[in-house]
């Protein structure tokens, strides 16, 4: 995870080096960059469990209730997650066929950015997984995995 | 199964998932995709993954990275300190100096920060500790950063507008210079109320005392050396944008080196500070486009099985009239202002109301002004409210939450009462962007 999270840095660092050089082929890298943040950032936030939500009610609750919802709220998460990836791995395989490009002056390919989504649904399935059974071994236990 | 009872299952699954602390974006993901299984063939999967797939390659989009990867480093460059001991010298003598100093110091740092938690945490590390050293009254202090770190929203460059700017596909140059006076106004209102409060009750504001009053002119004007940096920042990345030489995403990255330039003036930039920057900047963004992305399937579907035109009907319905259905949905913002922060209120309900709002043949640049005011009233408003968090996760353990949302309290009456003023006056907010941008 952590190496993903390198290379999105490293993309960062060499976007702002882009900047400074207008050409035909900056703004659509940088771009690209910027959606590798977007995209493969989701898993790592969701591991740091930075993505908003409302604690009205979860914040008052003990370790092991949240523990336990967590567990039950995983599965509209999981719907969300398989069926998008299901669906993106067709948008995917289609662009990979066709070779398909951006049709702008530069004219790379699209399709690395579509597996870039599907990987980031990919990951962000697999953490959520284990923090799911991380969850589910708290609250059975009691104790931390 | 009608729309109406649709839209009724929509809300209730939405609040029922949220309530148990699902993060906000799967919540609207889960509930978007099973509409479609339910409504449509999977075919229109496909059409939802590629609104996905365009809004993560979207230009305006890059804009939030990047500013926030600017607010990031500036916070930790020490460019905060120097503003606030070059601003408050100035106030030594007069009673609530201090306070005034920070909303000053605040209304200036918004002019290169976007986000609002970096505002309040930055001075809430800085201009807390010194008021509560000097005997200021703890509601004063406390208000006057928790409120004026809210500026950050008004004061270009704001991370609001550009979300708002995408959403409502306006210009967010314009949204920027449109935000301007709004933002110069509500500071003004602080500062007035903080001069009247300290009049009232001499005793909340203790002025310097003697030694710190006896600042020489000429240091005092050394001091304002430490404003060149920042100033000149502000100015490139604003200027650069309404100049008509870099679009906002541009003036962004330019943003970013400049912040870099000046940490390394300042003698703070290290290898720990970036990439602390950029930890923090990756988790925004990111936490803000799975936002999107969800945003963007519950749109497609919910548009297409026919519930936009439902909600506009039965806004319609209501026959409130122009200026009523703007009052209304300022109402819902409001009410949802206590429980959201604007990410959601911004996801959920600018894409119903915004083609209802054009329809009347408002501007789409002063509601985003006026939404972004009502913001500024759900960042203040408890018991979900954003600023007093921040406020209280740099405050010394003896002040409890309520301690916060009392001090800000008046403040969030003036923004009420700003808001009203932006709503009945749209000059307020267009004139800028009209003058330089719309000729």
């Amino acid at each position: 995870m952590s190496v993903f999270v390198a290379a999105v840095i490293a993309f960062e660092i060499l976007m702002r080096s882009i900047f400074v050089r207008p050409t035909t082929w900056a703004a659509e890298s940088t771009i690209f960059a910027c959606g590798l943040i977007y995209l493969l950032g989701g898993a790592w936030t969701l591991l740091e469990d930075k993505h908003v939500r409302i604690d009205m009610l979860y914040g008052k609750w003990t370790p092991k209730k949240q523990a336990v919802i967590d567990c039950i709220t995983y599965l509209p998460f999981s719907l969300y997650i398989l069926v998008m990836l299901w669906a993106t791995w067709i948008y995917t395989a289609e662009s990979i066929k066709l070779r398909e490009t951006t049709m702008s002056p530069w004219d790379p390919p699209i399709y690395p950015m579509k597996i870039a989504m599907t990987l980031s649904l990919v990951l962000l399935y697999l953490q959520g997984t284990a923090k799911m059974i991380r969850n589910l071994y708290f609250a059975l236990t009691g104790r931390a995995l | 199964m009608s729309i109406e009872l649709i839209s009724i299952l929509i809300v209730v699954s939405m609040l029922f998932l949220m309530a148990l602390g699902l993060p906000l974006a799967w919540t609207i993901g889960a509930v978007a995709v099973a509409l479609t299984l339910y409504m449509f063939e999977p075919g229109v999967l496909m059409m939802l993954v590629a609104r996905v797939f365009d809004m993560s390659l979207n230009y305006t989009l890059m804009a939030v990275p990047l500013f926030v990867l600017m607010a990031a480093i500036l916070q930790r460059s020490g460019v905060a300190e120097d503003l606030f001991s070059a601003v408050h010298v100035w106030a030594g003598g007069l009673r609530g100096g201090l306070a005034i100093g920070t909303i000053i110091a605040n209304a200036i740092m918004a002019s290169m920060v976007g986000i609002i938690g970096a505002e309040i945490v930055t001075f809430g590390l800085i201009a807390l500790p010194q008021m509560l050293a000097r005997n200021y009254d703890d509601k004063l202090a406390l208000g006057s950063i928790a409120a004026g770190g809210g500026l950050a929203t008004l004061i270009p460059p704001s991370v609001v507008f550009i979300v708002y700017g995408m959403i409502a596909g306006c210009s967010v140059g314009e949204l920027f210079l449109a935000g301007v006076l709004p933002g110069l106004i509500l500071a003004a209102m602080f500062i007035g109320y903080v001069i009247w409060h300290c009049w009232r009750h001499p005793e909340a504001a203790p002025p310097a005392s003697l030694e710190e009053r006896n600042i020489s002119l000429v240091q005092k004007l050394t001091l304002q050396k430490k404003l060149i940096a920042p100033i000149s920042l502000a100015t490139g990345v604003l200027g650069s944008m309404y100049l008509g030489i870099a679009t906002p995403s541009e003036a962004a990255g330019v943003g970013v080196l400049g912040a870099i330039v000046t940490a390394v003036i300042n003698r703070r930039f290290n290898w720990v500070v970036l990439r602390d920057s950029c930890y923090e900047t990756v988790k925004i963004s990111a936490m803000l486009s799975w936002l999107f992305f969800a945003a963007q399937t519950i749109i497609g579907a919910y548009t297409l099985a026919g519930g936009t035109t439902f909600v506009q009907n039965s806004l319609k319905a209501m026959n409130l009239g122009p200026w009523g259905t703007i009052i209304f949905m300022q109402i819902i913002w409001v009410f949802l202002g206590c429980f959201l922060d604007w990410v959601g209120i911004l996801f959920l309900t600018v894409p119903l109301f915004l083609p209802i709002v054009l329809g009347m043949g408002f501007d789409n640049v002063w509601f985003g002004v006026v939404f972004c005011m009502n913001m500024h009233i759900a960042y203040l408003s408890p018991p979900f409210a954003p600023s007093a968090f921040y406020m209280k996760s740099v405050s010394p353990p003896h002040i409890t939450m309520m301690q916060i949302y009392i001090a800000t309290l008046p403040y969030l009456w003036l923004t009420f009462l700003a808001t009203i003023l932006v709503t009945a006056i749209p000059w307020l907010s267009l004139w800028l962007p009209e003058l330089l941008l719309r000729h």
